[in-house]
């Protein structure tokens, strides 16, 4: 008789988001897919508005994303008034844009990440946090994460104004420069985060990869998704979260599309299924191709290892050691090792760390001139920013007098959704055996649903971001016979 | 002591945001309690809430079969909404957490969930229903913020 167990991250609210793994009669794991539940009304929400109010209403879509809506938004002004930030501002902009990604990452790998790696996957789940983490690895770790955070926030404040809902965002430029005084403890912040990105990687070393068993889970097959990746690259293909082109790698490495991502409806196709809201993002040039992997796929990923992936190597001398390092590791380009998603986090973390040095040390940074005021609205302008989980797309379209007439986003977990379901299917596959299934077992499985962060909020557009877990296990009749919770 | 209200919410979701209006409005109506209101979860509240001696909570709360309107109070480790985040830590591991890091954490007052239905949907403005209730909402709360920070001699 076939059993439904369903792993429910909801939202706010019950059932808007969950993984229902379905097993056989004999307890094996025969499908599984990750549902969201859309609510609408979010593009209604923004017609009529004046374009301008993009960077500031965006940031409140996701709890976890603020930054990322706040520069794709600012970025789409760019386009819609056919205009470019000064380098000061640009400078600025992305020195906001490298603090954000530094403390998004570490959250991610300290809090969510690094629980299953340094308190263990099979751990309690009471044990396996941050609380645990600290206990293992000691205070002044915790310290360190809690100090890098704040600093990187106290950059944001400076030049959003609210760290965590940026609200600055102007077409052609910021609100607000920097000053010298300002200049000397963003360089001793950037100095610090060079530091402690290298002690982050040296502590995934130390837990991670000198641990035979857990080097091991990285390489499995469980944890393995052969798909295309997607992810911006400057000029020379390195690695960029800010700006470029949008590089598209097959699943041996080659090199499939280069654009600009204004084209993205050329390359982008958005698939509806009846089982998720998420509008499944596919290669529009290969066509659908459904769920699966490998020759014959039109799925990619995108996300800090697609990012690395896509990347001719790192723009900064430090992270491309690193960069090299993983690879030789994995065994070479591409990598579809989905927990390799955790160290790439760390190679970037430390990118944008040696990037916030560049900035610093720019003479140009406290230049007055932040704001090119030569606007020329075009109707419609499209931004793109690489989020710490992925590619970002704002696309707005507005009346001749700037007051949208169309809103589209298309977000990083968006772009994952259906790899997410492969990626669950395949460690379910490997790890939960029927019919008494056990917590360890079922936390195999998110393992590599986390690896991807994903946000429900985003991928539809809707709540804001938070995402505890209920795990359901339902008999053959639908009925729940065992309900874990966990935080 | 200094007394925080937390007023949680998301300001463009509708009903959602109702924790951030009750809090400005406890504000004025209990002596000497600060106010703050957020969209943040995880660890972002930290350096919201670290230094206060004692913390209330306003959410939003959605539950099978609740009543729209119904203010719930909620025990040690009752969630609403916003109180849990599977991207970081949740709010009571964050008090733990904040003490170990030698932060000066808040007692817990009280966590106060407004049933806000599963409907949700953009907007700036709270739907008719929770409107209408929102006067009765706040002074129920106020009232009992105050006899919980001053209890009644016997």
């Amino acid at each position: 008789m076939a059993k439904r167990i369903t792993v429910n991250p909801i939202t706010r609210l019950e059932g808007h988001g969950k993984i229902e793994i379905f097993l056989d009669d004999k307890g094996d794991v025969k499908d599984a897919y990750w549902q969201v539940v859309e609510l609408r009304g979010f593009e209604r929400f923004c017609i009529g508005r004046p374009a301008e109010e993009m960077p500031r209403i965006t940031p409140n879509i996701c709890g976890v994303c603020p930054s990322p809506h706040n520069m794709a938004a600012t970025k789409a002004l760019d386009d819609l008034y056919s205009v470019e930030p000064t380098p000061a501002a640009k400078l600025v902009r992305q020195l906001h844009y490298d603090a954000f990604m530094m403390e998004d990452h570490y959250i991610h790998f300290f809090f969510l990440s690094a629980p299953d790696f340094v308190v263990g996957p099979a751990a309690d789940p009471a044990e396996r946090n941050i609380i645990g983490v600290i206990k293992k690895v000691g205070l002044d770790v915790g310290g360190k994460v809690i100090e890098v955070r704040k600093r990187c926030r106290d950059i944001i404040k400076l030049i959003a104004s609210k760290p965590a809902h940026p609200e600055g965002g102007l077409p052609g430029g910021v609100p607000r420069g920097i000053t010298e005084d300002e200049r000397k403890w963003i360089k001793e912040t950037a100095d610090f985060s060079v530091e402690f990105a290298q002690f982050a990687l040296k502590l995934f070393e130390d837990v991670v990869l000198s641990n035979k068993k857990y080097l091991d889970l990285v390489l499995s097959d469980a944890y393995n998704l052969k798909t295309y990746y997607m992810g911006l690259v400057d000029d020379d293909k390195k690695s960029n979260l800010y700006e470029g082109k949008l590089r598209v790698v097959d699943p041996d490495g080659n090199e499939f599309a280069l654009f600009d991502p204004k084209d993205y409806v050329e390359h982008i196709g958005e698939w509806v299924e009846p089982w998720t809201y998420v509008r499944l993002t596919h290669l529009r040039k290969i066509g659908w191709s459904g769920l699966i992997e490998g020759e014959g796929t039109s799925l990619y990923r995108v996300g800090p290892l697609a990012r690395l992936n896509v990347a001719e190597g790192m723009a900064t001398p430090l992270a491309q050691k690193e960069f090299e390092k993983m690879y030789d590791t994995l065994g070479g380009k591409p990598a579809h090792h989905t927990l390799a998603f955790h160290w790439a986090r760390l190679i970037e973390s430390l990118q944008a760390a040696e990037d916030m040095q560049r900035i610093a040390n720019d003479p140009l940074l406290t230049s007055k001139d932040i704001r090119n005021m030569d606007l020329k609205l075009k109707r419609v302008g499209i931004g793109c920013v690489e989020a710490a989980r992925g590619t970002l797309i704002h696309h707005y379209e507005t009346d001749d007098k700037g007051i949208l007439t169309r809103a589209n986003l298309i977000v990083a977990t968006q772009h994952n959704a259906a790899p997410i379901c492969m990626s669950v299917k395949k460690a379910a596959t490997e790890f939960v055996k029927g019919p008494k299934v056990k917590e360890g077992m079922l936390n195999m499985a998110e393992i590599a649903f986390r690896a991807y962060d994903p946000c429900l909020a985003c991928a539809t557009h809707a709540l804001p971001g938070e995402m505890p877990l209920i795990v359901d296990i339902r008999d053959e009749k639908g009925d729940i016979i065992r309900t874990l919770r966990r935080p | 002591m200094k007394v925080l209200i937390l007023g949680m919410g998301n300001p463009i979701l509708s009903d959602d945001g109702i924790g951030l209006l009750i809090a400005e409005e406890i504000g004025k109506r209990v002596k000497g309690a600060e106010v703050v209101t957020t969209a943040l979860v995880g660890v972002h509240l930290l350096d919201l809430i670290a230094g206060y001696d004692k913390v209330f909570l306003i959410d939003a709360l959605t539950t099978v079969g609740g009543i729209k309107g119904e203010v719930v109070k909620l025990k040690d480790g009752g969630a609403t909404s916003h109180l849990f985040s599977s991207h970081g830590v949740n709010f009571f591991e964050l008090l733990r957490l904040g003490g170990e890091l030698g932060y000066k954490m808040p007692e817990l007052g009280r966590v106060y969930g407004i049933e806000i239905g599963d409907e949700i949907a953009f907007g700036e403005e709270l739907s008719p229903e929770l409107k209408e209730r929102l006067p009765c909402i706040i002074e129920k709360i106020a009232d009992d913020v105050r006899s919980h920070l001053n209890p009644p001699c016997v």
